[in-house]
């Protein structure tokens, strides 16, 4: 097909401007370049639901000024010498960069209203979006006096290249529309700064924690609460008080953002650096590289959600350990049921440090040790007695010993790791543990073979009503792991 | 659909009539251009801009120059692959290093001309001047007026103070 050319290059050219520019607007939206239509999601929520954009967004863009109704945001954000700008749908009379109608008040709420209304009610009580009228979009041009006079859209993907939920805080401090911008978009903002920001490990330790179900919520109110009789009350006073909400408060993207800053901050940061430290210390001059720290946290996230499950399974009295196969791994059962166990789970301690070098997993068995001393409480911390355990096993295949000396210490090592599971062993596991490496020293060598499993499961095969209960591991052996438990269970149980 | 053009350079038109001959290959740094010219084929005339000044053509023209050599990202490349940290390599730190205008408009050109490294290094750039800042400073550095009353500013630092309970 013959293709004919406008008689000038220039005009061509700009006719495919325009063309282009409007299909990727519309229709075709590049990844790269930011459009009102694809980075301010509320906006589209908003015609969503029933109501115009513009509509919706008239009454969005007034609801803070309802705190204080008299005061014209008209003269809000920028100073006074400074350019008006113009945008082409406020016709009648141009509106500075960051103004809002003044006199209309919020009627009703939005599913638009973002997840920070929901996680702070009171802070944000009316829908908050900005207005396409009020704010400028990317393709009218302006007199811009600072960078913050950016279109909206712009100054989203600025701050989704923020760190800190504190930094996000401290915008919508600034003023009313960069408070109704962020208010507004959190959810966008705040999914975008953790993927970026956080690791892997560290969302599914979150997750531990938001999606566990009793007994485990009820075990780390336990927990909790016990530290917070410590010297150490504050590192879990915010998650205590979170927790025990009757509703779910870990609901929204920005409340996540704060509690995995907390999760790092007060649990995760204070463990590696006790590490590092003491990795440094055995190591002499040299300092751990950047991979190292990097795992190191990542181990201490794996850690965190051992603990949680170690500490869930407390709860229950009635649960007594038992080991089954040669793998190493151990079970619980309750003999509530009539008819046999109820429960059926498999710990895989070995599991959990198998991303560690020998000196790494010493390094975090320390780190929890050290944990003992803000409380006597601490006592009931089974998970240091199995990180010791495991780490002594380690030991035992290390080759150091023959074959019947090997076999005898397994045979001693699995009767106190199971011990380890109650109080009145963990005296003892420890300092066995302790001589044992006192006589044989670390500098060994490390079957890894044994630990290829990273599995934390709990199954059933039945419950009360005949009905498949829970089942919760490490997500990567998600199926092998719960098949297997569940032949065992079979074998064991039945 | 035009055959694909040999041409070495093309010329771009600032939207105060400056016309710059750059190279092909710098110009298509600008996913709007480099499409524009595969749609076209050869192009004699200059290729109007008309968002970008002079000043600023010029400037992202250098930031083009200077990352020719880059791989460019694939059109499907999703966002989780982008870099992840903030860093801003030395070079980009002192090519943005400039007034708030300027980045302000290397930011829009950016966005306009579909450049995306460029874009989020203008974005990075901003964002690190935000980050740690109280909301006053925040508001000095960005000339933001505070129509905040007291009143709903004490109700906003209580309402916020179990996140930033550190």
């Amino acid at each position: 097909m013959s293709r004919q050319r406008p008689s000038g290059i220039r005009e061509q050219l700009r006719n495919l401007a325009c063309i282009r520019g409007l299909l990727r607007l519309v229709c075709r939206p590049s990844k790269s370049r930011i459009s009102a239509s694809k980075n301010v999601p509320a906006l589209e929520q908003n015609t969503a639901n029933g109501e115009s954009s513009t509509e919706k967004a008239i009454v969005a863009a007034s609801p803070v000024a309802s705190l204080s109704p008299d005061k014209s945001p008209s003269t809000t954000s920028l100073p006074a010498d400074a350019p008006v700008p113009t945008t082409s749908s406020s016709a009648s009379a141009p509106l500075p960069i960051f103004s809002s109608p003044a006199n209309r008040h919020p009627t009703a709420s939005s599913p638009s209203e973002c997840s920070l209304r929901n996680t702070l009610p009171s802070v944000f009580p009316r829908a908050v979006s900005p207005s396409t009228d009020s704010l400028p979009s990317t393709d009218k041009r302006q007199t811009p006096k600072t960078t913050l006079s950016l279109p909206p859209e712009l100054l989203l993907t600025i701050f989704e290249w923020l760190d800190d939920s504190r930094d996000l805080v401290a915008i919508q401090k600034t003023s009313r529309t960069l408070r109704n911008l962020i208010v507004a978009n959190s959810n966008t903002i705040c999914r975008r700064i953790e993927v970026r920001r956080w690791s892997i490990e560290a969302r599914a330790a979150l997750d531990v924690i938001r999606e566990s179900q009793a007994p485990w919520r009820v075990a780390m109110r336990e927990v909790f609460q016990r530290a917070l009789d410590t010297d150490n009350a504050g590192t879990y006073k915010f998650f205590v008080s979170r927790l025990q909400s009757s509703s779910d408060p870990m609901v929204s993207a920005f409340t996540r953002l704060v509690l995995l800053e907390k999760l790092s901050r007060e649990i995760v940061k204070p463990w590696a650096e006790g590490m590092r430290c003491w990795h440094s210390r055995e190591s002499g001059k040299r300092g751990p590289s950047a991979q190292e720290v990097e795992r190191t946290e990542q181990a201490v996230y794996n850690v965190l959600r051992m603990t949680e499950f170690l500490h869930a399974l407390q709860v229950s009295e009635e649960w007594e350990p038992f080991r089954f196969g040669p793998e190493g791994k151990f079970g619980f059962w309750s003999a509530r049921s009539w008819n046999g166990p109820l429960w059926k789970c498999v710990i895989d301690i070995k599991g959990l440090v198998r991303k560690f070098s020998f000196k790494e997993h010493m390094g975090i068995v320390r780190i929890v040790l050290g944990l003992k001393k803000f409380s006597r409480s601490f006592n009931e911390f089974y998970l240091t007695e199995l990180l010791l355990a495991s780490l002594w096993d380690r030991s035992v295949n290390f080759r150091k010993m023959d074959q019947q000396e090997g076999l005898k210490a397994e045979k001693l090592m699995s009767s106190l790791v199971l011990g380890s599971l109650r109080d009145d062993m963990q005296e003892k596991i420890h300092q066995f543990s302790l001589r044992y490496v006192e006589t044989f020293g670390w500098e060994t060598g490390f079957n890894i073979g044994r630990y290829q499993v990273n599995s934390i499961a709990i199954s059933s095969d039945r419950n009360e009503s005949g009905v498949e209960d829970i089942e919760i591991c490490v997500p990567e052996l998600r199926s092998s792991v719960y098949d297997w438990c569940r032949d065992c269970g079979r074998r064991f149980l039945l | 659909m035009a055959t694909p053009s040999t041409q070495a350079t093309v010329k771009l038109q600032s939207n105060d009539n400056v016309v710059i001959e750059v190279e092909r290959a710098i110009a298509e740094r600008s996913v709007l251009i480099k499409n524009m010219l595969e749609d076209c084929g050869e192009v004699t005339d200059a290729i109007p801009i008309s968002n970008v000044n002079e000043s600023i053509l010029r400037k992202v023209i250098e930031w083009c120059e200077h990352h020719k050599n880059d791989p460019v990202a694939a059109e499907n490349e999703n966002d989780d692959s982008r870099k992840k940290t903030t860093d801003i390599d030395e070079w980009d730190q002192k090519f943005m290093n400039v007034d708030q205008e300027m980045l302000f408009e290397i930011i829009l050109a950016a966005n306009f001309l579909d450049i995306k490294p460029l874009l989020d290094t203008g974005c990075k750039t901003v964002a690190n001047m935000i980050k740690g800042k109280s909301p006053e400073e925040i508001r000095k550095l960005f000339n933001i007026q505070n129509d905040f009353t007291p009143e709903e500013e004490e109700q906003i630092r209580r309402e916020n103070e179990w996140a930033e309970d550190r």
